[in-house]
């Protein structure tokens, strides 16, 4: 009997985690990088589930790979955050990897990307979201520069894993957590 | 028929050549084959780089804007831009000038002004040419043979001094493919 009564009170503990991590889930928020009115970039605090990865074939002769983080906002829309340069194959999916490690376990992602953040065309394209939906262009694009976790861990575009944190721009980290 | 010479070489003749005294070379001479060379003003090797670089500081020559990007670094190489472009617009004299903001821009775009990107394996250096573009840029029958470089190895990238230089010839060349592709002669800003 006291067994069971100890089972109860794990679940109930367990569910009461469960609504608490549910209600505290934050939504992705944008700080904008700005200089005399001038936007140059954004840092994007969001969570890993609303990330998606991809590297593109471009079919080009020398075998280039494109790098894009697709990312859900707030409007239900998503952005994406893309290599300023292409990539070889084996870079682009083993920069895949260590990202994904990264962000695992990590409460907030931060995203750092370079550009005014100004709407271009649509496109038509709709990416898939596991476990969430699929989602349609926002049309803002940034060119990616850095990617944080909440353990401090930085991906740098250029340069890979990098400790400290990259000032890929005027410095971007000065006002984030 | 023999095909007619092109203007950019010059036939040189089987000739005799001093080297050290060596066990493969006793004698201190060697033969060198026949062989063609390119014209002086057609072609740019490492050290004719590092003299233009070295040379009298030029009057008049067009910098790209400044404190516009906001990367580290971002306006630390605007006076080798300059120089490169003033230089390749003198010897194509075409009648639309790069801009050297579109070299500028370039840069930015592909390595974010770091010297060494580290990140990708087939391109190198502050404007990440691949090995495929600098075997272009070196080959005196290839599409760049107009004015080609010389003995610049995949090292050299990483030198921007040398891959400025590179790069800017290489806009060049793909001006005129989009040139000849468009059927006019495009702004730089437009073809990007």
């Amino acid at each position: 009997m006291k067994l069971l009564q100890n089972k109860i009170y794990v679940i109930l503990l367990f569910f009461i985690s469960l609504i608490n991590s549910c209600s505290t889930l934050e939504q992705p928020t944008f700080r904008e990088l700005k200089e005399e009115n001038d936007k140059y970039g954004t840092v994007l605090s969001t969570r890993s589930e609303l990330i998606v990865l991809e590297c593109e074939d471009l079919s080009h002769p020398e075998n280039f790979y494109g790098f894009m983080i697709h990312t859900l906002g707030p409007s239900k829309e998503y952005f994406t955050f893309t290599q300023g340069n292409t990539l070889d194959k084996g870079s682009c999916f083993k920069r895949i990897k260590k990202m994904t490690s990264m962000m695992k376990g990590s409460k907030q992602i931060q995203l750092v990307g370079y550009g005014n953040g100004l709407p271009t065309e649509k496109s038509n394209r709709k990416i898939n979201f596991v476990g969430i939906g699929e989602f349609s262009d926002s049309g803002i694009g940034y060119k990616f520069m850095a990617l944080k976790n909440d353990r401090g861990e930085c991906y740098d575009a250029y340069e890979g894993m990098t400790l400290p944190c990259p000032s890929a721009m005027k410095n971007p980290w000065s006002e984030t957590k | 028929m023999a095909k007619k010479a092109s203007k950019k070489t010059t036939s040189v003749r089987s000739h005799a050549r001093k080297v050290p005294v060596s066990k493969k070379n006793p004698s201190g001479v060697t033969i060198v084959d026949k062989h063609v060379r390119r014209l002086e003003g057609t072609y740019l090797n490492r050290e004719d780089i590092k003299k233009i670089i070295i040379g009298p500081e030029l009057k008049g020559l067009t910098y790209p804007n400044s404190k516009k990007l906001k990367y580290p670094n971002s306006d630390k190489y605007d006076s080798l831009i300059a120089l490169w472009v003033d230089y390749f617009n003198q010897k194509f004299k075409d009648e639309v000038p790069l801009d050297p903001n579109v070299v500028k821009a370039l840069i930015g775009s592909e390595s974010s002004f770091r010297e060494n990107p580290s990140e990708n394996k087939t391109a190198f250096g502050l404007t990440q040419i691949t090995k495929q573009t600098l075997k272009i840029l070196q080959d005196h029958k290839g599409e760049a043979k107009d004015f080609i470089f010389q003995n610049i190895t995949k090292k050299d990238l990483l030198d921007p001094d040398i891959s400025i230089a590179l790069t800017t010839r290489w806009l060049f060349r793909k001006k005129q493919t989009a040139k000849s592709n468009l059927k006019e002669n495009q702004q730089m800003k437009k073809l990007f």
